[in-house]
């Protein structure tokens, strides 16, 4: 019997593929620009999106009609339908992707085409990314729950097949980790990391990821492997995709572009992934919201102590290479902005604005922290 | 193609544009001219939503074109442009290709054209305005469908929480008791009240892009015509008001043919029509010595061009009849300027217009009748006084220039031979390019002798007038005719 069942295989892979394809489609956009709606990326996309849909309704269609009483007890009910819950969060998040497909268009010919990310249609179609993400962490968490409650019966086959469940639900982590990182990339650029910005978004919404997966997984670094994911998947992006030519079709082009424009280098997410993993090993000694504090705070720091410096880096001739990557940039970055002469923002006034707009990162890293152990409270539990 | 063309009309006409654009609702730009060796009519029909795709099609007058290539110029861009696309054939016609171009932002773009034959290749520039001109709002049955969409998502999102934490937490089999179904109804209550949070902060982000958008939309020069005494003359005087339009100025303006202002007097009732060229005073204001015009209600049509090749055509209206502007302390007018001409003639129904000096002007008109949306060649041939071919002399560097109006005033273009564009806007790209061969003198270009002829696609169906000017023995004649265009 194979370790994942199918359908978990499915939801996970279909989880990568639109991980893999959203990643392409902005490079597409930095380097090409110029895209139909059947690009290759988007139709990495939407291939996720279709077998996340078609396997999840697939299940549910079963369970509902077709399945025993044994099945039906162990799904749950929505508006009278019954299956397994990550099924549902699968089925809702495809709807929401292809809902967002005419709004869109619409958009595009109304507004014009986009020159941000993030817009309302895309912020539908985000919603439903990351359902279907949800949905395949919590189909990985319900076969990994099952896996740790049973009786331990097949011995060696068991205990690998409770290693692969485990390393599902790490590995679906990760890669949402990596749809989060890419919804807040602007703000993340290496421009931004002198700035409170940086370290405001990222604290409003990695800690709780972590602190979800650390406190709902039964690896033993669980937030340091989805970690792991999420920086092995963006240095492999960065890797790969310049080794694909591609040159502009839209102007203005105000830089030279011969290959694919990769993201850029991944954050520093590692190091506060570990010290979440750490100071987890304190949850049975500190109230809710202690604990909270000490991951939020705990995230901040190291993140601060490592992301900065590392940005120093990042900005010096000696990561201009093929391996970080600094000298690649969107055909659309004039020469003049900051980030074409490596120089960084000054989004914060002055030292006092910085310290200001830290203290208000450390805030959103605690409250962060606190939803994140709630969810993992949660997920810890989930059975069906 | 014909097909395209009238979807791409009937896109126009949809789009309803809420604010007139240079050559008053004739957006498309249309331009005649030599690619190499070889004679190009080139249409440009300009998105009106930028960014947005512009469609490109090009007649090349030969049998022998290998390939027809198009690339957009951003002015401000300097010439970074991507690499040419190819133009497509367009199947079942010899000698027309089509594409299309991205145009990526507002402001001053030209397409350049590049044609390669077996004799050679060459290449012409053709000034496009890259403007916002509508506003396109949601059709009821795609807002239905998405609220309705909506709906049943946001309904199943706060399903799928609820059976989140009612049934999801116990083992298979078990039944929620009363602990859990209160955490249900408080999570169905929470959910509730942070979906309709995010639609409200949806909607008011909706709100803000669409007001940016509207800022955004072109919105041309603001013009006020007056009339004062100067002794026995009459001098208008044109006030510019910049309503504000990103960065655009109207300190920036450059002379097109030797004019830093090109107006168009039509009376209402159409038949007294004047071309005058007023100077510049002060940054914002123009004037110019009226010819002795009947006393009636004119429509003004001023074109002008901006450094940037940006051409805009500025509207409003000036009354002859009604009492003079307060004498200023200045009574002095502004010298006669040679170039300017007008005429009474009432436009004829007919193909030939007859001068009282016994010349005539005569549209050689093609059998078919004229369709919006279609590349028209207007000919017109000019007769001396006695029935000889007349001998046309440049009037400002152009063998002819051509108004054409429709009935209600919605649309106004000034046409030469080369086109629909303003050769202050072709040098301003031209400027751009190191080396670029100097901008050709297009006096006698497009005239055989005593024939004149115009590209034109006529922008939508109507009753229209075309007023031909051509310069014979130092005067300048002026033919009128009506339109209709189905």
């Amino acid at each position: 019997m194979a370790p994942l069942s199918w359908y978990l295989r499915s939801v996970v892979l279909a989880a990568a593929s639109i991980t893999v394809g959203l990643v392409w489609d902005i490079s597409w956009h930095m380097s090409i620009g110029r895209d139909t709606f059947w690009s290759p990326p988007h139709m990495a996309i939407y291939l996720g999106a279709i077998v996340a849909g078609l396997a999840s309704g697939w299940v549910i269609f079963r369970t509902t009609f077709a399945g025993g009483a044994a099945e039906r007890s162990a799904g749950v009910r929505v508006w009278g339908l019954r299956g397994p819950l990550g099924a549902f969060y699968c089925s809702w998040g495809a709807g929401a992707m292809l809902t967002s497909a005419p709004f869109d268009d619409w958009w595009h010919n109304a507004y014009g085409l986009d020159v941000k990310i993030l817009s309302p249609p895309h912020v539908v179609l985000g919603f439903g990314i990351i359902a279907i993400h949800m949905g395949a962490m919590l189909t990985a968490l319900v076969e990994q729950n099952r896996s740790e409650a049973a009786p331990d019966a097949d011995g060696d086959l068991h205990r690998r097949r409770r290693a692969w469940r485990r390393f599902a639900f790490a590995f679906s982590s990760g890669l949402f980790l990596s749809i989060v990182g890419l919804f807040i990339y602007e703000d993340t650029i290496r421009v931004f990391m002198h700035s409170s910005i940086c370290y405001q978004v990222a604290c409003g919404l990695f800690p709780s990821l972590l602190a979800a997966t650390a406190r709902g997984s039964r690896l033993r670094w669980p937030a340091t492997t989805a970690a792991a994911i999420y920086t092995a998947l963006g240095l492999a992006m960065l890797w790969i995709l310049p080794l694909f030519p591609a040159e502009p079709k839209l102007g203005p082009v105000l830089q030279p572009i011969t290959h694919l424009v990769p993201l850029e280098f991944p954050l520093l997410l590692l190091p506060p992934a570990f010290a979440i993993d750490l100071l987890m090993r304190l949850e049975a000694r500190l109230s809710e919201w202690r604990l909270a504090a000490a991951l939020g705070l705990g995230f901040l720091v190291v993140f601060l102590a490592v992301q900065w410096p590392w940005a120093d880096f990042l900005m010096s001739p000696a990561s201009r290479n093929w391996i970080f990557a600094t000298n690649a940039f969107p055909y659309y970055r004039s020469p003049h902005s900051n980030g074409a002469r490596y120089l960084f923002a000054r989004w914060d006034g002055g030292p006092l604005a910085l310290a200001r707009g830290l203290a208000w990162a450390a805030v959103f890293s605690i409250v962060s922290a606190r939803l994140g152990l709630m969810r993992g409270a949660w997920m810890r539990r989930v059975q069906r | 193609m014909r097909r395209a063309r009238r979807a791409a009309l009937a896109a126009l006409v949809a789009l309803a544009p809420t604010s007139a654009h240079a050559h008053v609702g004739s957006p498309d730009v249309v331009y005649e001219g030599m690619a190499g060796g070889t004679r190009v009519l080139v249409l440009v029909r300009p998105p009106a939503v930028v960014p947005g795709l512009a469609e490109v099609t090009v007649r090349a007058d030969a049998d022998d074109v290998a390939r027809v290539r198009l690339q957009p110029l951003y002015y401000a861009a300097g010439g970074g442009a991507p690499r040419p696309d190819d133009a497509a054939r367009v199947p079942g016609e010899a000698r027309l290709w089509s594409g299309q171009l991205w145009l990526m932002a507002f402001g001053s773009y030209s397409v350049k054209v590049t044609v390669e034959t077996a004799r050679g290749a060459g290449d012409v520039m053709v000034p496009v305005p890259a403007l916002a001109t509508a506003r396109r709002g949601m059709r009821a049955p795609l807002a239905a469908l998405l609220a309705g969409l909506g709906l049943v998502l946001c309904g199943g999102a706060v399903a799928i929480v609820s059976a989140g934490v009612r049934d999801a937490v116990l083992p298979p089999g078990e039944e929620p008791d009363e602990v859990l179904r209160r955490r249900d109804r408080r999570a169905i209550g929470v959910t509730t009240i942070v979906l309709a949070a995010l639609v409200a902060i949806g909607l008011r982000w909706w709100g803000k892009v669409d007001e940016a958008y509207l800022r955004n939309m072109y919105r041309p020069i603001g013009l006020h015509a007056g009339v004062r005494a100067a002794g026995d003359a009459r001098v208008a005087r044109f006030t510019l008001e910049d309503p504000g339009w990103l960065d655009r100025k109207t300190s920036d303006l450059v002379p097109d043919h030797g004019k830093l202002m090109h107006a168009f007097l039509v009376g209402d009732g159409a038949d007294a029509f004047a071309h005058v060229h007023p100077v510049r005073v002060d940054p914002e204001t123009f004037e110019v010595r009226l010819p002795p015009l009947p006393a009636a209600r004119y429509r003004v049509f001023a074109d002008v061009v901006h450094e940037d090749g940006l051409a805009e055509t500025l509207t409003t209206s000036l009354d002859l009849a009604e009492p003079l502007l307060a004498p200023s302390a200045s009574t002095t007018a502004p010298a006669v300027d040679p170039d300017d001409s007008w005429a009474r003639v009432t436009p004829t129904s007919a193909t030939t217009q007859t001068f009282a000096d016994g010349g005539a002007m005569e549209w050689l008109r093609e059998p078919a009748s004229l369709r919006a949306g279609a590349l028209a060649s207007l000919r017109f041939r000019v007769t001396a006084p006695g029935g000889a071919p007349a001998v046309l002399e440049p009037y400002m560097g152009m063998a002819s220039h051509a108004a054409i109006l429709r009935d209600d005033g919605s649309v106004f273009v000034h046409v030469h031979p080369i086109g629909t564009v303003p050769m202050a806007a072709q040098e301003a790209f031209a400027r751009l390019t190191p080396g670029a061969a100097p901008t050709m003198d297009h006096s006698m270009h497009h005239a055989s002798g005593d024939v004149v002829s115009f590209p034109y696609a006529f922008p939508k169906p109507g009753r229209y007038r075309i007023w031909v000017q051509v310069k014979c023995d130092g005067r300048v004649l002026t033919g009128a005719f009506e339109a209709g265009v189905l």
